[in-house]
């Protein structure tokens, strides 16, 4: 098992924001972290990324307890893609070497250099390499930062809402990088999302958040309508195109 | 996961290599314009005796005593001391990712005036000297000093707790910033309206920042801050490039925020602090010279550290020849020069659309 999170909760003051979350993941598998808005999507997201302490339960990563492990030990086991990035006037070969941070002692090695060129030349972004970030369209942004977390050779990717501000065709390309990212790198990756069919065609499996709680934990065969109604309330139907389902409001 | 193509990307190592001619350029014009400045002045000095009693070799004794006593301080002092200025101004604007932060804006230079004013006013420092420019002297400097130096510290205290009262957010640390200048600036006025003539005039006189006042002593002190924050900062380059990225990237990238924030923040106002106390305010040095640097070189903080460093040279050292030769044989305070040449460029990158 590449992760496993173990009865999770976590209390923001006195309120509380998730409960009994279990679920894991399996290498080279996405899954997708569904709900509405303010359900505590990205708040799961940073548990699993030890950026914020759970209040109790556990996340592992190949059997390892992350709490017992310092944020650069993290950064070694989790890529963590932010739902904002900032852009600042900073190369895309520079703003990809960050992800060698976790890895570094006193300054970048010939090796880092050599590594983040390779993921440029996989991921294509020969074009990009001396482009200044700030002068980049979304989705190249995007492109990026995923690059900057695969650098960090982790085992978990987590991708908080990575296509929420991009077109079709950036949504796809995203998500299909996504897809062979995990398959070459035998990672595995997590990622919140909006669009239920666009989930549903990319994710392996799905966990379905309601106040606070798993709904859910299935793949794409165990989703239903009555599932997806009570998750959004809203009346679905449910078509099948191409061996995928498509979910379409009422 | 492993990922390694043992090759070494060309295009990206010319590109590194241009920014570090960039560097090496421009700490060639630092030091032309440092054999100038000991040059020029009241009394002008050939520039090769410059450089003859540079290397020890006396042309003549009344050189001699001119260049190492006068002019070498004064000249090193403002390399070093626009150096530190610009470096704070940098670290200041990434930790607190404003583009508006400097000593100037987050109120250090009004903590620093009201604590040489209450030096003045309650600890009877200030006095006045016979006649001629520079009637006004300050007649216990280092009492001045380190006054304004506790009320700098006293003002970065008083920010960071409030800052980390309210999770050492980089708004909470700017406005808060800004409200102690204001409190200080307020502060100030108060005592200067029930000061005397004297009294009143050394307040004044001292808030105009001028490297002259800095001997081989003060110049040696501002020399080692700066060299232990510089290593400090460099050290921390790729932790300032990370937070530029976004406070949630950093993290994610195993970068403690909160405490480079916090620590960031103490060492560029330390230093910021032993520079103002010392020489007094010199304003736009730590606003406009980041900037500037950020257009020629980027936001790349292995580049920008110092390369700002060595703008802030270059603009102070320009200035003070500039304020030794403007009214000859009498020299303004550089801290005039400063903003009159900062302003503009100032107002130019807000035309321009500045970036961080």
């Amino acid at each position: 098992m590449m992760l496993d999170v173990k009865d999770l909760r976590f209390d923001y003051r006195s309120e509380n924001v998730l409960k009994d979350i279990s679920f894991h993941v399996h290498p080279k598998e996405i899954l997708a972290i569904m709900g509405p808005n303010g359900v505590g999507k990205t708040t799961l997201l940073r548990c699993i990324n030890a950026i914020i302490k759970p209040k109790s339960g556990v996340v592992m990563v190949k059997g390892q307890d992350l709490s017992t492990l310092s944020l650069k030990e993290v950064a070694k086991k989790i890529g963590y893609v932010a739902q904002y990035s900032e852009s600042s006037r900073l190369t895309a070969f520079d703003a990809i070497l960050l992800g060698r941070m976790p890895h570094m002692k006193w300054g970048i090695s010939a090796q880092d250099l050599s590594i983040v060129n390779a993921v440029i030349k996989q991921l294509n972004l020969q074009k990009l390499t001396l482009r200044y970030i700030d002068e980049m369209s979304g989705g190249e942004r995007q492109k990026v930062s995923i690059a900057r977390a695969i650098v960090q050779e982790p085992e978990i990717l987590l991708l908080d809402e990575p296509t929420s501000s991009l077109d079709l065709k950036n949504q796809i390309e995203i998500l299909k990088l996504l897809q062979t990212v995990i398959k070459e790198h035998t990672v595995s990756a997590i990622i919140t999302m909006h669009d239920i069919n666009m989930a549903l065609r990319y994710a392996d499996r799905f966990v379905f958040l309601k106040h606070g709680k798993m709904s859910a934990c299935c793949d794409r065969t165990s989703i239903t309508k009555d599932l997806i109604s009570d998750i959004y309330g809203v009346a679905v139907s449910i078509y099948d195109h191409n061996g995928y389902p498509v979910v379409v409001p009422e | 996961m492993h990922l390694s193509d043992q090759e070494f990307p060309q295009e990206y190592k010319q590109y590194i290599g241009k920014k570090i001619t960039y560097i090496i350029i421009g700490i060639s014009l630092s030091i032309v314009l440092l054999i100038i400045s000991i040059s020029l002045g009241a009394v002008s000095i050939p520039i090769t005796e410059v450089l003859y009693t540079l290397v020890g070799k006396t042309i003549s004794t009344k050189s001699d005593i001119i260049i190492w006593n006068i002019r070498l301080p004064q000249s090193l002092t403002a390399i070093v001391a626009g150096a530190g200025l610009a470096v704070s101004g940098v670290v200041m604007q990434s930790v607190l990712r404003n583009p508006l932060a400097s000593p100037i804006t987050l109120g250090l230079s009004h903590a620093a005036a009201f604590g040489a004013a209450f030096s003045v006013m309650f600890l009877k420092t200030g006095v006045m000297k016979a006649s001629g420019p520079g009637a006004i002297i300050i007649s216990n400097p280092y009492t001045t000093t380190l006054s304004a130096f506790v009320f700098c510290l006293i003002s970065t205290g008083v920010v960071l707790i409030i800052s980390s009262l309210r999770r050492t957010s980089p708004e909470v640390m700017v406005l808060s910033g800004v409200a102690m200048g204001w409190i200080f600036m307020a502060a100030t006025l108060f005592l200067q309206f029930f000061a005397d003539d004297i009294q009143l005039a050394s307040m004044v006189f001292w808030t105009f920042g001028d490297t002259a006042r800095a001997s081989w002593s003060e110049l040696a002190l501002i020399s080692s801050v700066l060299l232990v924050s510089m290593v400090y900062f460099f050290f921390n380059r790729w932790n300032y490039n990370a937070i530029d990225a976004g406070d949630e990237t950093a993290k994610g990238l195993g970068v403690n925020v909160k405490r480079v924030r916090i620590a960031g923040m103490l060492v560029a106002s330390v230093m910021t602090s032993i520079i103002v106390a010392l020489l007094g305010i010199i304003g736009f040095i730590g606003l406009v010279c980041p900037h500037m640097t950020r257009r020629l070189i980027g936001d790349d903080h292995r580049f920008l550290i110092p390369g700002s460093c060595i703008a802030g040279s270059i603009l102070l050292i320009s200035s003070d020849t500039t304020a030794r030769l403007l009214i000859a044989p009498h020299t303004l305070p550089v801290a005039i020069i400063t903003s009159f040449l900062g302003a503009p460029v100032f107002i130019y990158l807000i035309v321009k659309g500045y970036r961080r």
